[in-house]
């Protein structure tokens, strides 16, 4: 007589499992030392190309804001409500506003009394004297004193700091400026008259008088949008006719309209996802190399969600090794590249190797589940 | 429960390999597939286990939860020890590592593998890979055993100590299907079947 047979679908528990992926490993069954570098390499590459590219675009995002090319502004002189301008720095399509007026002083620096240094009256969002708020232009301060701003070019002619102090002469009395701070306004092709000027804030009120610009800066926004805000800031005039309140670039020569789609035009947009086919035909394969010893074993009685676990161990570990190699040299790469602005191009190298991850691991296990222990046949007949 | 074989009919295509063959096959009992090469032995092992459906006829195997092979071309993870090979069917089992692996020692030495235990799947000969796979078959103390060509590459006395295998394993119940045109083999088996008898 026999004796009781054990369940055929007995399962190992889940410490031999384990045990059998580790054997597996460590004999170089599973061919981690070659397939962990193989994987890693094929990320590096796809992502970097692709990380490359969107380097590109940082950069050319980055010269546009740098030159001022976001900046847009409206011109009616006299007409333009500074207290709205300002506030339209606090929406979430505009980055930093701030209104601007020619000032009518006659202000001469007393070193060079000859010549006069022109002056605007900006309000406090046009160089961030405002608590909280960004500088439309990008300045250097020190502390929050009240005072003026001086142009680049003011800057270099007085050798003015930020805290420092210039000798005017305000139609024709002598007194000490103190500079507040200095702002960036270079000769990139931007429209000229504030790199020799000095700008004055003027703390917001009821009673202030208008201004004869609104400045803002949205980098993000459909520049239409932009100049409907911006045009929304003109105080109409009590006369009949409508006044002309052209809305320009402060910087033309980049171009009127940064290309906010170009990340989905990108020539490597597709890479993501040949990476990921990639990853999975890496992983599916590497498995179905094996699927005779694979037979092999579920023959030998191993049921299949242990073989799909072992295979989900193995392929965890080595894939994570590929990861480790993958991301060091991509990091690497993008520090060869010279954008500015990198956290993009981080959270790129995350996404791909967690997706090298992820797609490695599904294709190995979809491998795992369709192997049959036929194939041992199969295998002996095609012999 | 004995493996029932009613009426089957096997054609790749040129023409049928074997016709109407039926046979009762018994648990306890051991036996020879005979028939030269081509015949159709394999295809044979292949349909009474269930991996190829036949032409014609059927196959019963109520009571047959485990069915297991010995193939002629034996096929292990090529960087595992022997050891870990025949210790696996018993780790299915619910046995420990530490009893699986004495069990599976017992085994290996009844078919005198005990000094490759430690040595690669890759490394062994064909003839020891055989024995191998053979007594890692028995490990999972099957029902069913089809062994295909079990002494083509293997030595007299080898040949002995599988054939000895095979009435101990049917000793427990269970039923024995032997390819071979091996006649020591063959007189080692308690019943014949004669694919040239069903032509
Ligand atoms: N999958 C298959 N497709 C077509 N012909 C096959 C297949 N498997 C085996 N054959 C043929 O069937 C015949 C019998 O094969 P087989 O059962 O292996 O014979 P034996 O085991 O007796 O040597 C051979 O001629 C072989 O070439
Ligand atoms: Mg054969």
């Amino acid at each position: 007589m026999r004796t009781p047979q054990p369940a055929a679908n007995h399962h190992m528990s889940p410490r031999d499992i384990v045990s059998e992926a580790w054997r597996n490993l460590t004999t170089g069954t599973t061919g981690a030392a070659i397939w962990a570098p193989c994987l890693a390499l094929i990320i590096t590459m796809l992502a970097s190309l692709d990380i490359g590219a969107i380097g590109q675009l940082v950069t050319t995002a980055h010269q546009w804001n740098q030159a001022g090319a976001s900046l847009l502004t409206v011109t009616a002189p006299g007409h333009v409500d500074g207290v709205l301008c300002d506030a339209l720095g606090t929406l979430p399509s505009i980055r930093a506003a701030g209104a601007i007026r020619a000032h009518p002083a006659e202000v001469r620096a007393v070193t060079t009394p000859s010549s006069s240094i022109p002056v605007h009256a900006v309000t406090t969002g046009f160089v961030g004297a405002r608590a909280g708020a960004q500088a439309l232009l990008p300045t250097q301060t020190v502390g929050a004193d009240p005072g003026i701003f001086a142009g680049p070019e003011v800057v270099d002619r007085y050798t003015l700091t930020p805290g420092g102090t210039l000798g005017v002469t305000l139609s024709g009395t002598f007194t000490q400026a103190h500079i507040a701070g200095t702002y960036v306004y270079p000769a990139d092709g931007r429209q000229s008259g504030l790199a020799y000027a000095i700008v004055a804030p003027e703390p917001p009120g009821p009673h202030s008088a208008p201004f004869d610009q609104c400045w803002v800066d949205a980098p993000k926004s459909d520049p239409n949008h932009t100049a409907t805000l911006l045009r929304s800031t003109v105080i109409p005039s009590a006369g009949p006719q409508e006044l002309p309140a052209e809305v320009t670039q402060v910087n033309a020569s980049l171009g009127t309209e940064l290309d906010l789609n170009a990340f989905n035009h990108r020539p490597t947009r597709l890479i993501p996802i040949a990476a990921g086919v990639a990853a999975f035909a890496v992983g599916w394969w590497i498995t179905r190399r094996r699927r005779l010893e694979m037979a092999s074993s579920l023959h030998a009685g191993m049921d299949r969600a242990s073989l799909v676990t072992q295979t989900a161990i193995e392929t965890g570990i080595w894939a994570a090794m590929a990861c480790m190699i993958a991301y060091p040299l991509i990091t690497l790469s993008i520090h060869t590249l010279p954008a500015q602005d990198i956290a993009p191009l981080t959270t790129r190298t995350g996404l791909y190797i967690l997706q090298g991850f992820t797609f490695t691991l599904a294709g190995a296990l979809l491998a795992a589940s369709t192997i049959k222990e036929k194939h041992l046949f199969n295998y002996f007949k095609d012999r | 429960m004995p493996l029932e074989l009613t009426g089957l009919t096997h054609d790749f295509g040129p023409g049928p390999l074997f016709t109407n063959l039926t046979a009762t096959c018994l648990p306890g009992r051991v036996y020879a597939i005979m028939g030269p090469s081509g015949s159709g032995k394999s295809t044979l092992l292949a349909i009474a286990a269930g991996w190829l459906p036949p032409t014609a006829g059927s196959v019963e195997r109520t009571g047959m939860p485990v069915v297991r092979w010995a193939f002629q071309n034996p096929h292990g993870l090529p960087r595992r020890t022997a050891l870990d090979h025949v210790t696996l069917p018993l780790l299915t089992l619910g046995i420990r590592r530490p009893h699986a692996q004495v069990e599976a020692m017992a085994l290996m030495e009844k078919f005198n593998l005990s000094h490759v235990a430690l040595r690669e799947f890759r490394a062994l000969s064909g003839g020891e890979a055989q024995r191998l796979l053979l007594a890692r078959a028995l490990a999972s103390r099957p029902d069913l055993l089809l062994v295909d060509e079990p002494t083509a590459q293997l030595d007299p006395t080898s040949s002995a100590l599988v054939a000895t295998s095979f009435s101990a394993l049917a000793g427990t119940g269970a039923v024995v299907l032997v390819a071979t045109h091996d006649p020591d083999i063959i007189t080692a088996c308690t019943d014949r079947i004669n694919l040239a008898d069903f032509r």
